[in-house]
C-alpha cells in the first residue's frame, strides 16, 4: 500500500465512509471539497498520528488544507 | 479583520442574547444549563463572578462560537473550562483552537488568582481532548457514563452514555500535604508525576470517632448524575454512604460520584468503605477544594460501553484500563460477600 493509499483510507475513516475515494486527490481541500468538519478533522489528526507515529502540532494541523499538503507533511516528518 | 476571519469578544449586555443562538445551533433547546438561553441570566452569572464567557463573531457579525469558564468546585479559584460550542458550518477549524486557547492567555480570566482550569472532555469524539492536551492540560481522571448521549442533538454519540476525561491546566503551586488512599497510591502517583510538585503522604489514620460528614452535592437531573464533594468525614461516614446510595436508587441516578478531599488523613479507611459499597476509582480532581481530591464513582445503569470510549492519549487509555480493572475487582469482591 502506498502512502497516498494509506492517507485515502484515513480520510475515509475520519469521514465515516461518506467521502468517495475518487474524490480524495492531492488537490482536494479537506474541508471544502471532502466535507470534513472540525470533529472529522480532529479524528483525521489522531488517525494520522497513530498511523505514522507522529506528533502533529496544532499550528501544523490548522495549516494543512489539502490532501497534497497532508502527504507532504507526512513525507517530511516520517523518517522511514 | 484579523487573519483568522473571526473575532472573540467578551460576553456583555450588548451581545448576551447571541449566546442562545449559538447553543440552539447545536443543542436545540436541550442544553442542560438553562441560563445560556436567557441573556439576563447570563449577565447575572457574569456579574456575580461565577462565569467568564466569550463569543466569536464572523466578518458579518454572526455569532459562530462560544466558550466559557465557570465556578464548579468548592475552591473559588478553580475554574471549569467548557461549554465550547462552534456553530455547525459557521466557523473555521482554527476557531475551536482559538476559543480553547482564549482563556489560557494571561489576563483573560477574571479575578486575581486562578489555581487552574479543569475540564471534562467528552469521549465520543476527540476534539476537546486533543485540543486540551496540545494546549498543555494534564489528564487526571475518567468519569464513566457521566452524560446522557441523547442530550447531544449535534454530533450524537453512538453510545448511550458518554464518558469524560478530566483534564487540568494548573496555574499555581499547591499548598499543604495530600493524603493518599493506600488502595490507589500507584495510580495517583502516575497522575501526580505530571502535575506541579506536592507533599504526598499516606492517608492511613483511622476514621474519626466523632463529628459529622460534611458534603455539598449537585444533582444533574438531565444527565442522571449526582456528585458529592466531601470536605470532612465524621463518625457517620458509613451511614452517610448508605443513605446516599438509597437515595440514588430512588431518584434513578445513573452515575454517582464522590469527590473526597485529600486533606483528610483517614482517606484510606474512607475509601475502603466506599469500595465495600461498590465504588471504584475515577481519578484525581486536583485543586478541587484548594487542596486535591480523589473521585470514586458508581454506576447504576448498564455495563459501560468501554469500546465506544474514544481516548486520545496512551495516558488516558491506561487510566481506563486501570479504572475498568478496579471496577471489576470491586464487583468480584461484592459477589463473593
Amino acid at each position: 500500500m502506498t502512502r497516498f493509499e494509506k492517507v485515502q483510507g484515513l480520510i475515509q475513516k475520519a469521514g465515516k465512509g461518506k467521502v468517495a475515494v475518487e474524490k480524495i486527490v492531492p488537490a482536494a481541500d479537506l474541508r471544502s471539497d471532502l466535507g470534513l468538519d472540525s470533529l472529522a478533522m480532529m479524528e483525521l489528526l489522531v488517525l494520522t498520528e497513530e498511523a505514522f507515529g507522529l506528533t502533529i502540532s496544532k499550528e501544523d494541523a490548522v495549516a494543512t488544507k489539502t490532501v497534497g499538503e497532508m502527504i507532504a507533511y507526512i513525507d517530511s516528518h516520517v523518517t522511514a | 479583520m484579523p487573519e483568522t476571519g473571526y473575532t472573540i469578544q467578551p460576553v456583555d449586555a450588548s451581545n448576551a442574547a447571541e449566546v442562545a443562538t449559538v447553543f440552539r445551533s447545536v443543542y436545540g433547546d436541550g442544553f442542560p444549563v438553562p441560563y445560556v438561553y436567557h441573556a439576563a441570566l447570563v449577565m447575572e452569572e457574569i456579574r456575580a463572578g461565577r462565569l467568564a464567557a466569550s463569543l466569536a463573531f464572523d466578518s458579518k457579525g454572526n455569532a459562530i462560537g462560544y466558550v466559557s469558564f465557570f465556578k464548579c468546585a468548592p475552591n473559588p479559584n478553580l475554574w471549569e473550562g467548557g461549554n465550547l460550542v462552534v456553530v455547525p458550518g459557521g466557523g473555521k477549524d482554527e476557531l475551536g483552537w482559538g476559543l480553547m486557547q482564549h482563556y489560557l492567555q494571561p489576563g483573560n480570566l477574571p479575578g486575581l488568582q486562578s489555581d487552574g482550569i479543569i475540564g471534562e472532555a467528552v469521549c465520543h469524539h476527540y476534539f476537546t481532548q486533543v485540543g486540551a492536551v496540545k494546549l498543555g492540560f494534564q489528564e487526571c481522571g475518567l468519569a464513566l457514563d457521566l452524560l446522557d448521549g441523547a442530550s447531544f442533538s449535534e454530533h450524537r454519540p453512538e453510545t448511550e452514555r458518554v464518558a469524560c476525561v478530566v483534564q487540568l491546566y494548573e496555574q499555581s503551586d499547591p499548598q499543604g500535604p495530600c493524603y493518599l488512599p493506600e488502595q490507589y497510591r500507584a495510580f495517583l502517583h502516575g497522575i501526580y508525576e505530571r502535575l506541579r510538585p506536592r507533599i504526598l503522604l499516606p492517608g492511613t489514620s483511622p476514621l474519626p470517632r466523632h463529628g459529622e460528614t460534611v458534603a455539598t452535592d449537585h444533582w444533574f437531573e438531565e444527565a442522571g448524575t449526582w456528585r458529592f464533594s466531601v470536605s470532612a468525614i465524621g463518625e457517620d461516614w458509613g451511614m452517610f454512604l448508605d443513605r446516599i446510595l438509597v437515595k440514588s436508587r430512588e431518584r434513578k441516578a445513573v452515575c454517582l460520584q464522590l469527590i473526597v478531599s485529600t486533606a483528610l488523613p483517614c482517606i484510606s479507611e474512607a475509601v475502603a468503605q466506599l469500595r465495600q459499597r461498590g465504588f471504584f476509582i475515577g481519578g484525581l480532581y486536583p485543586r478541587w477544594f484548594g487542596n486535591d481530591a480523589v473521585m470514586l464513582q458508581q454506576l447504576f445503569g448498564k455495563e459501560p460501553d468501554y469500546e465506544g470510549i474514544k481516548l486520545y492519549t496512551g495516558v488516558a487509555r491506561k487510566m481506563l484500563h486501570d479504572i475498568r480493572s478496579d471496577r471489576e475487582a470491586v464487583q468480584r469482591k461484592g459477589e463473593q460477600e
